[in-house]
């Protein structure tokens, strides 16, 4: 009955949704928006990004968040070919460079001047169109090996996690990389010599479009075509669907995955950067934000397709471009449209491809496909927090951040420790939902955004005295979580991945750009008692010490931020001792044993989602009464990117890992000390986050604090081999065989 | 062993990254300035091109020791501190033009009560930005003044903490805060004072009087407040029919122009935009694509490089699309004059202007000029109080501040001004000007030069 019930649902749904497609086609005025050049010409750059996804999912399984940043990157390097003739090239490590800092910091007067690296290589003047691109695609081809075998090939065995981190790495590496060398503003790309000039084409059925636009159209149909093809007809595609579905199979017919895999790589690489360099002429300009932030709509489409239709996907990709003249032309026309504050609803367009996600997953009735690797890998070890260090090391790091922030820190440090003690509080929300259940969210901002909110809106609109908001902000949050795990209880890794992302974009333009939410031109200030308001030049007698320099920040900020950071970390890491702790282990290690064994997978699920989700609620809060105020820009997803990358960084898996991750947030304590001390600029965050990001994807997937843990017992193991035999001390912090077991 | 020895090559890596930050070799060339030196140069324009001619040098040099009333000469003895926060990733337009001043006053002005000017830099483009910054202005009882550029997030952390602490001159602000806050002063007329006097021209200075008008704002806070707020009730009092659309700051150019066909661009009079540069390109694009020619109506936020770059790619001369009306401060980079400071900066920013990081052309347009203004009017307060820089007085100059402002035109009332009903306190003018370029030849539509400004308080609702 029940079965019945649900199939009726989704035959209901997909008519409405065929009903609505008819609708926009047969009446004149949104067919005229709907099927419209720049909507089709939209739907191409989007299909151009997806199309690479899904070669690459199909050729290796990783899904590939950086593909738009890769689309991005090669069009650089195209149209700093054609304008300048140059090659530019990434920040490299300089080992000279440590010297001149070293030596300039003894002696200030001193004028060394060693080699540095250059930023460019130079081909002459400006480049024509063949040779640039020609040289743009052979960059494409390197970028594509070097994916492969330094990144992507390392990690063929692990889980989807360490793909899943190493590709966001990848996105906020390359982003950074672009920023530093050509800053955020528009880079004027040439157009094509053909192009150049042409007027407007007037198609059938009323379309304009541009000779550039209809190019990229075409160019994406055919590459579908010739992908379809491919992969249906020839040895090589077969090999590569077969090795998709089985690499066992794959491997015992005498293909080779990892070539496959190679091979996949360059040729998406290849096609998202001839696509992005035709996409980047259609743009006429490229910058670090455009092209990347169709990574969204395109893992929509990829997710459409399944990450292996071609047709599918390009279909997708074209209705998602399409939709947006709608939308935009529905808010602008239509009275019934959505209001909020007067304006139209605003992020209407976006929470369209959260919609069809959403829809996807219900249609399709069960989780999508996953690849079958040679190998399933394991996730990071997740350490059952030994006794001494909530006995002891704990309550010890406490006051030495106490007494730091109190009696020791300037204002600068200060700040970077408040700043770093927030970070630990999302932090520790991500180990909560990804480190113990496994499940990749990527929207923890959002939740904390919400909570933030909330508590704008209740300090200042109804007067709820603190700390009441904090728990109430926290508690939305919560629910809100819940609703989102839901998905969660359908698909997992990956996919959850996207789910989630999409989620927090969603959240993102719809509810903080909502002028009832941001409070629009007023904003959204938050009344905070002046103990801890943060802007306050003031000093504090505690047990006859004298707290504060008398400077701002209120050292009582940094103070309340440190009691919720330990209220936190004490919590989470009795709930990873704790029976429930290891149910959720279970969960992440297998659910169908975990189900075998007794333990309620799918509330398993709810639970991590409720409790990351109140966590990442309760750091929102204190991050609008830490500021006073509240902004969306805190709170938007590539934050949420960000601050998951700082959270693997530091380790995934543990509460320690979430300390180290906190200390490593841009204006954080490591990135202030590094820019106070070595003067290392602040844009160069996001390049450390981002390569370090890889770096301990592909060699040290448990993170700064599990390489600390793991030198730790290898000391201590070093010093037992020493002891004379018969002295056996308590070793609490060493895993037993059955917890290590199951804390993978 | 093998594992560690990567751990340890890692480790090297992120740190000689990081020392690397300070030791790459600059590939963008600085403007040969030998051919303008401002000794003997006037600026002097036709059409959208600037160049200098020989002749007036020390009218120029007369005119700002007039408006700063110092002492011509080189500055000497311990530097007067300047704290300076921008968004130097959006808007590198606003240290060129706050350097090139303190280079100018501090070589040829005397400086600020005569002693040189140094400028504290820190750059904001976040939240925990802003508090550092305020922070680190805050505590420093060297800092004088602190002046901000254009800053888009942070700002609010910045005032918070600076309110009441050090003298503030809200530079180029584009956000509600910067209008809002209690820490300081603008010196123009800002956004509020820019889009009400856009409003109000096509509401009673187009002729003829447009019937419809589609507008694009951008797709945040300040954007969706500005329709609502300073754009709706003048259009909605002159009887025009208005029709808003939002996009967001990564739009694509497909996006913009299929917004652009939403909100009915090819049927409507007047298309008015408010958004960034990168937009404005779109926008351009997307009207040449659609075949399409209203009248666009839009903010000095379209100047800059990039368009300029854009244009000549597209084969067509001048900074700016031709056609297009342009809302500012009231006097043009294009056609300068002498007695609002504009040929002063012109010449100026030339000659001890810098090209911005990885940039290879100086980009003196947008919001240059008035940061350079601003520096030089600290100076005015400096001088007039004898040297003198301590927060009482330095605030109450700001804070009393009537004008004449530097390539501002009209005159000032900090602190209370009400436009459209709507009080912006920390807003000081009121007044705005629109120039259009035609047939590649810039035109005075209602402004500073042609003595004909658009006072934004004027406008009816």
């Amino acid at each position: 009955m029940k079965g019945l019930v649900t199939k009726y649902f989704q035959w209901f749904i997909g008519l409405s949704a065929l009903g609505m497609v008819v609708w926009a086609l047969l009446d004149t005025n949104t067919r005229n928006q709907f099927l419209t050049g720049p909507g089709l010409a939209s739907g191409a750059l989007i299909a151009a990004i997806s199309l690479g996804l899904v070669v690459t999912y199909r050729g290796s399984g990783v899904v590939n968040f950086a593909n738009s940043a890769i689309a991005m990157y090669v069009a650089y390097v195209y149209a700093v070919l054609r304008r300048d003739g140059d090659l530019f090239l990434p920040p490299l490590p300089n080992p000279f460079a440590l010297i001149e800092g070293v030596v300039h910091k003894l002696d200030a007067a001193s004028t060394l001047d060693l080699p540095d690296w250059p930023t460019r290589i130079s081909f002459g003047p400006d480049m024509q169109f063949l040779p640039a691109l020609l040289i743009s695609l052979l960059f494409a081809v390197l970028l594509g090996l070097a994916l492969h075998f330094l990144i992507f090939r390392p990690l063929r065995s692990a889980p989807p996690l360490a793909k899943v981190v190493a590709s966001i790495g990848l996105f906020l590496y390359l982003q950074a990389v672009i920023v530093r060398r050509f800053s955020i503003q528009p880079f004027a790309v040439e157009s094509m010599p053909f192009f150049s000039g042409s007027k407007p084409l007037k198609l059938p059925l009323g379309i304009s479009m541009n000779s550039d636009e209809l190019a990229i159209a075409i160019l994406v149909l055919v590459l579908t075509g010739v992908l379809y093809a491919v992969f249906q007809l020839t040895r090589f595609g077969l090999a590569t669907r077969a090795a998709s579905e089985n690499e066992k199979g794959a491997v015992v017919l005498g293909f080779s995955p990892e070539f496959l895999a190679g091979t996949n790589w360059v040729i998406s690489t290849v096609i998202t950067g001839l696509l992005g360099i035709f996409a980047a002429t259609v743009l006429r300009t490229v910058d670090p934000s455009v092209l990347p932030a169709l990574i969204i709509p395109a893992l929509t489409a990829a997710l459409v397709g399944s990450f292996t239709s071609f047709g599918w996907t390009t279909f997708a990709a074209m209705v998602l471009g399409m939709q947006y003249g709608l939308v935009k032309y529905l808010e602008a026309q239509h009275h019934w449209f959505p209001k909020s504050a007067g304006s139209a609803f605003p992020g209407m367009e976006r929470l369209l491809p959260l919609l069809v996600i959403v829809l996807v997953l219900f249609l399709r009735g069960k989780s999508l496909p996953t690849r079958g690797a040679i190998s399933a890998g394991r996730l990071p070890f997740s350490p059952t927090p030994p006794r001494w260090a909530t006995r002891y090391a704990g309550p010890a790091l406490a006051l030495v951040a106490a007494v730091c922030g109190l009696f020791v820190f300037g204002p600068t440090f200060r700040l970077a420790l408040a700043n770093s003690l927030i970070g630990i509080i999302i932090c520790l929300s991500i180990v909560v939902i990804t480190g113990y259940v496994g499940q990749i969210s990527l929207a923890q901002m959002a939740f904390a955004g919400i909570s933030a909110y909330l508590v704008a809106k209740m300090t200042t609109e109804h007067n709820v005295p603190f700390p009441i908001p904090i728990f109430i902000g926290a508690i939305v949050a919560m629910f809100v979580g819940v609703l989102v795990a839901l998905p969660a209880l359908r698909v997992r890794g990956v996919n959850l991945a996207i789910v989630t992302l999409a989620f927090a974009v969603a959240v993102d333009r719809a509810v903080f750009g909502n002028q009832s939410v941001n409070g629009g031109f007023k904003g959204a200030p938050v009344k905070v008692p002046s103990l801890i308001a943060q802007p306050r030049d003031v000093q504090y007698k505690i047990l006859g010490f004298i707290a504060g320099d008398g400077k701002q920040p209120n050292p009582m900020t940094a103070l309340f931020c440190l009691v919720v950071v330990v209220v936190l970390c004490y919590a989470v890491a009795n709930l990873r001792r704790s029976a429930t702790g290891r149910r959720l282990l279970a969960t992440r290690s297998n659910e169908r044993a975990a189900a075998a064994a007794g333990v309620n997978v799918s509330g398993m699920k709810i639970l991590a989602f409720a409790v990351s989700a109140f966590i990442a609620g309760i750091g929102g809060a204190v991050s609008a009464y830490r500021f006073g105020g509240v902004t969306p820009d805190k709170f938007n997803y590539v934050q949420s990117l960000t601050f998951f990358a700082f959270a693997y960084l530091g380790g995934i898996t543990s509460v320690a890992g979430s300390i180290s991750g906190g200390l490593l947030v841009a204006g954080g304590l490591v990135f202030t000390f590094a820019s106070e001390t070595l003067g290392v600029p602040s844009e160069f965050t996001l390049i450390l986050g981002g390569l370090g990001l890889i770096i301990a994807s592909v060699r040290n997937p448990e993170g700064i604090a599990g390489a600390t843990r793991q030198m730790g017992q290898a000391v201590q193991h070093k010093f037992a081999r020493q002891r004379p035999s018969g002295d056996t001390s308590d070793d609490s912090s060493a895993p037993t065989a059955t917890e290590k077991a199951g804390a993978h | 062993m093998r594992k560690r020895s990567y751990n340890i090559a890692a480790a090297l890596i992120v740190f000689s990254f990081g020392a690397a930050a300070c030791s790459e070799t600059k590939t963008a060339t600085t403007p040969d300035t030998a051919a303008t030196d401002s000794t003997t140069a006037v600026a002097d324009t036709s059409g959208g091109e600037t160049t200098t001619t020989a002749g007036a040098g020390e009218e120029l040099n007369k005119w700002a020791l007039d408006y700063t009333g110092g002492t011509a000469g080189a500055a000497t003895g311990d530097s007067v501190k300047v704290g300076y926060a921008n968004d130097e990733d959006f808007f590198p337009e606003n240290t060129i033009g706050i350097n090139a001043a303190r280079e100018y006053l501090n070589a040829e002005l005397g400086g600020a009560g005569g002693k040189p000017i140094e400028l504290v830099s820190c750059k904001v483009s976040n939240a925990e930005d802003g508090a550092k910054c305020g922070t680190q202005f805050a505590n420093d009882p060297t800092i004088a003044v602190v002046i901000t550029g254009t800053i888009l997030n942070g700002n609010q952390e910045l005032y918070d903490t600076l309110n009441g602490k050090k003298p503030v001159i809200v530079g180029n602000g584009v956000t509600s805060t910067d209008f809002l806050t209690p820490a300081g002063q603008a010196f123009t007329a800002g956004s509020p004072g820019v889009v009400t006097g856009l409003a109000g021209y096509i509401a009673t200075g187009l002729t003829p009087t447009p019937k419809s008008v589609a507008i694009l704002a951008q797709n945040n806070p300040a954007g969706q407040a500005a329709v609502p707020l300073l754009i709706a009730p003048a259009l909605k009092k002159a009887g025009i029919a208005y029709t808003p659309v939002f996009v967001e700051d990564s739009a694509s150019a497909a996006d913009v122009k299929a917004a652009l066909t939403a909100v009915g661009a090819d049927k409507a009079d007047v298309v008015m935009t408010i958004i960034t540069i990168q937009q404005c390109i779109n926008v351009y694009d997307a009207l040449k694509q659609l075949a399409i020619t209203p009248t666009v109506i839009t903010t000095g936020l379209c100047f800059g490089t990039p368009m300029t770059d854009h244009l000549k790619q597209a084969g067509e001369a001048g900074p700016v699309p031709d056609g297009w009306y342009f809302g500012g401060y009231g006097y043009s980079y294009f056609r300068p004059d002498l007695e609002s400071g504009m040929q002063t900066y012109i010449a100026k920013v030339q000659q001890y202007g810098k090209p911005a990081p990885n940039a290879t052309t100086l980009e003196y347009t947008g919001f240059a000029g008035p940061e350079f203004a601003n520096l030089m009017t600290f100076a005015k307060f400096v001088n007039a109080a004898k040297g003198a820089t301590d927060f009482a007085t330095i605030d109450a100059a700001i804070r009393s501040f009537a004008g004449p402002m530097m390539l501002q035109v009209g005159p000032l009332n900090c602190g209370k001004q009400v436009i459209l009903g709507v009080p912006f306190p920390s807003v000081c003018g009121a007044q705005m000007g629109i120039q259009q370029l035609k047939g590649g030849e810039w035109i005075s539509i209602a402004d500073g030069l042609n003595g004909k400004p658009i006072d934004a308080t004027a406008v009816q609702s």
